[in-house]
């Protein structure tokens, strides 16, 4: 080999050992790359109230109220609170509190986060969760009132999800693109925002004038991959740290890969079938309990769940019942596995020989899965379920149109332990209108009364009243609860994390193992 | 060759006939307590996530793997080489119009197209199927178009538009039987290309309903099962892949086969 020949090899060998050396650096302890399946969309929850995005808002954005690991409120931006009567809130605010840009927080910047939800030019998200909301209004310097239209116990546990606080000028400025890449957001959370891309992701960096403990992480990376198996393989890889985004059905892929640890704690979700009350022979009362006889919830819920969850015995998630009643729920309507009950049942309907339906669903999901499952079952008393596939994007959005409803599966995740966050979704007349989540189209004036009295009421009596609420829906059977599942994590081993089922700040729970 | 090519096109047909006899299970018969297990005695390929039968289920699926892309072949064989022989033949506006229409439905984008036609039409598979026959035709349309334009200006051809025959019966009877070895050849790969664009279709979950015995869906519905029961999701795509090469290498063997012969 002569000199020029020997020279140019070692060059190209230092190159490709630099290159490699550089490639395999580990990260900073410190960093954290998170992966989620869907890109954050906006840090603001008005136009991005998702979990992907709400990820990321709860890191850079403080509400004024959290949820402790019981899921009570708790102060955090507001470092109290008293009632002037049951149908008000006085919040004090933490004194010294600034946002990222150095620029104090004041009673009008808390305020103005709340009422612009009621605002109908910014076309909140959440603005259903602040229905029962009449005024808000800054006192003096450091304190913000809200006056409800009526008692609403519920109001605080809502706030711990919904009322984020930015500044004032910003979100005058921008009352529908705050949030956005463009815009971005200022908050007084753990971490500020450092880059923000719908297609490259979410960059944070600590905020180390945060008014809280000192975060652990220093730097936050969110980056989205859709397809699960590529989730996992850069879970596995040690290209991605860690993601929330695994379905409890796959648990097995995931427990047991090398450097990774998997956490399982209860979701506050509940799966269920929606059967739409005014449709054809759903509209009969003995159908539909045909149908709640003749579903195998105890298979269904083995096979979405693969063991982490569990099958529904009411309408509501099970922490919202375990908050509520403890261990010990109320006896309700049941509809255990029976086909010979089904088929009695369906006898006493004006269907007694069964009927064909027509049931759209998204394709290439769980949607498929479950209702091949549900297909089965009805079967076997006569009822043909002629499954339609659609692209989920056009299912999604015909269902919220309630267009063509019938029998839809449903999966929906909650924040707080209050039934008031779901049944409303559920039954009121409101919902069942486009856009509302009320799919059966059950209700009638004096469910919305029961759900009104409910609003306002605590206690025994708010148990009462939602027991009551509970079994006319398991009477009536507008819905027939599946399962709930897990909630998991796959974590690599670097780090540490305590979550909970009210965790809401998941970033802020996560640190380098050992420190 | 010929005869393994065509033996195995002659299994897959015979399982599309006779595959609801020969399955050892009913393909649509689940249990959920059993879900995914691997080959076993009882099952010989083992079961997918809700514990059916993947023998039975691919014997099922053979009739839907066949059927529509049969369907598909015949109906763009026929308005393909009718409308290429037209286009070819008469010249002229008639040309000129066929060709831009081709054009245009060449320059689409087929699988998204056939995606926009199910959801629009709320998931009817017969309407894919014809979105997809239809767009399969412009291909057929100009490769017939290009032979029927050399063909015509062949002594026979002279002859017979000199002894007045009709055009009809010179495109169909005289012009045709030499266009044979490509038509059988593009009609061969029509079934392929609407076999591998339906079990897409189907992958993409757009396709036949949840639950169908049918090998594209049996590859999506499977797939998050390879660590469990890895044939489930294997088989059937090796199915349509055997399926695909076999019907591709069958048509390339009758072009040479018929072209030799001389059918003129």
């Amino acid at each position: 080999m002569t000199p020029a020949k020997t020279a140019a090899a070692t060059a190209v060998l230092l190159l490709a050992t630099a290159c490699s050396a550089g490639g395999a650096a580990p990260p900073p302890a410190d960093t954290l790359i998170w992966a989620t399946t869907s890109a954050p969309n906006s840090l603001d929850i008005a136009h991005g109230f998702n979990s992907a995005s709400t990820l990321v808002q709860a890191a850079v954005l403080d509400s004024m109220v959290g949820l402790d690991e019981r899921g009570k409120p708790v102060p955090r931006l507001a470092a109290g609170w008293t009632q002037p009567d049951p149908a008000s809130y006085l919040f004090t605010l933490r004194e010294d509190v600034r946002f990222t840009d150095g620029s104090p927080l004041t009673a009008d910047d808390a305020a103005f986060s709340l009422r612009r939800h009621l605002d109908p030019a910014v076309a909140s998200q959440a603005a259903s969760y602040f229905t029962m909301v009449k005024k808000v209004e800054a006192v003096g310097a450091g304190q913000v009132k809200v006056t409800l239209r009526r008692p609403a116990p519920a109001f605080l546990s809502v706030s711990a999800i919904a009322w984020q606080v930015v500044p004032r000028k910003l979100a005058e400025a921008h009352p529908k693109d705050l949030g956005s890449p463009e815009v971005g957001t200022l908050g007084t959370g753990p971490y500020k925002v450092s880059r923000f891309s719908l297609t490259s992701g979410v960059v944070l960096e600590r905020n180390e004038a945060y008014w809280g403990p000192r975060p652990a992480l220093r730097r936050i990376e969110v980056k989205s991959i859709a397809d699960p198996e590529t989730l996992r393989l850069a879970v596995r890889s040690g290209e991605v740290d860690g993601t929330s985004d695994l379905n409890a059905r796959d648990a097995r892929k995931w427990t047991g890969l090398p450097g990774v640890k998997t956490i399982f704690y209860p979701g506050d979700n509940i799966s269920y079938l929606s059967l739409a009350v005014g449709n054809g022979p759903l509209a009969d009362v003995h159908v539909r309990r045909a149908i709640a006889y003749a579903v195998n919830r105890r298979a269904i819920s083995d096979l979405m769940t693969a063991g982490h969850g569990a099958p529904a015995a009411a309408l509501l998630p099970a922490p919202m019942l375990t908050a509520l009643y403890g261990s010990a729920p109320p006896p309700l309507p049941d509809y255990p596995y029976d086909p010979a009950k089904a088929r009695a049942e369906l006898a006493r309907s004006a269907h007694p020989g069964g009927f064909t339906l027509a049931v759209p669903y998204a394709g290439g999901g769980d949607t498929g899965t479950v209702m091949q499952a549900v297909a089965a079952d009805l079967a076997k008393i006569g009822i043909t379920l002629r499954l339609e596939p659609a692209p989920a994007d056009q299912y999604q959005s015909r269902m919220m149109e309630h267009d063509r409803l019938g029998i839809q599966f449903v999966s929906l995740a909650y924040g707080t332990p209050e039934p008031i966050e779901v049944l409303p979704d559920m039954i009121s007349r409101a919902s069942a209108q486009p856009q509302g989540f009320n799919f059966s189209g059950y209700g009638s004036a004096e469910t919305d009364e029961k759900l009104d009295a409910l609003v306002s009421a605590t206690g025994e009596d708010a148990k009462a009243q939602v027991t009551a609420l509970l079994k006319e829906i398991a009477e009536q059977v507008p819905y027939i609860p599946l399962f709930h599942t897990d909630n998991a994590v796959a974590l690599s081993e670097r780090f540490t994390a305590s979550l909970g089922t009210w965790t809401t700040d998941m970033f802020a729970r996560i640190r380098p193992a050992g420190r | 060759m010929r005869a393994a090519l065509t033996a195995v096109l002659g299994l897959v047909a015979l399982a599309a006939l006779a595959g609801p006899w020969l399955a050892p299970y009913d393909p649509a018969a689940q249990d959920l307590a059993l879900g995914a297990a691997g080959p076993s005695a009882a099952h010989w390929l083992g079961t997918d996530e809700m514990g059916r039968d993947v023998v039975s289920r691919l014997l099922a699926g053979a009739r839907s793997a066949l059927f529509w892309p049969v369907l598909v072949a015949l109906f763009t064989t026929a308005l393909g080489t009718s409308l290429g022989l037209l286009s070819g033949y008469r010249r002229g506006w008639v040309d000129a119009l066929l060709m831009r229409v081709v054009d245009l439905a060449i320059a689409m984008p087929g699988l998204l197209v056939l995606i926009v036609v199910v959801g629009v039409l709320g998931g009817g598979y017969g309407w894919a199927v014809l979105a997809m026959a239809v767009l399969f035709t412009p291909g057929d349309i100009r490769v017939v178009r290009s032979l029927t334009l050399a063909q015509r200006e062949l002594a026979y051809a002279e002859a017979a538009r000199t002894l007045g025959l009709r055009p009809g019966r010179i495109m169909f009877r005289h012009l045709l039987p030499n266009l044979a070895p490509t038509v059988v050849a593009n009609a061969l790969l029509s079934f392929t290309g609407a076999l591998v664009a339906l079990a897409g279709l189907s992958f993409l979950g757009v396709g036949l309903p949840a639950g169908t015995p049918d090998w594209g869906l049996m590859v999506e519905e499977n797939r998050q099962l390879l660590d469990l029961n890895p044939w489930a999701s294997i088989a059937p795509a090796a199915l349509i892949t055997v399926v695909a090469c076999a019907a591709t290498l069958l048509g390339d063997r009758a072009f040479e086969s018929m072209s030799k012969g001389g059918v003129r």
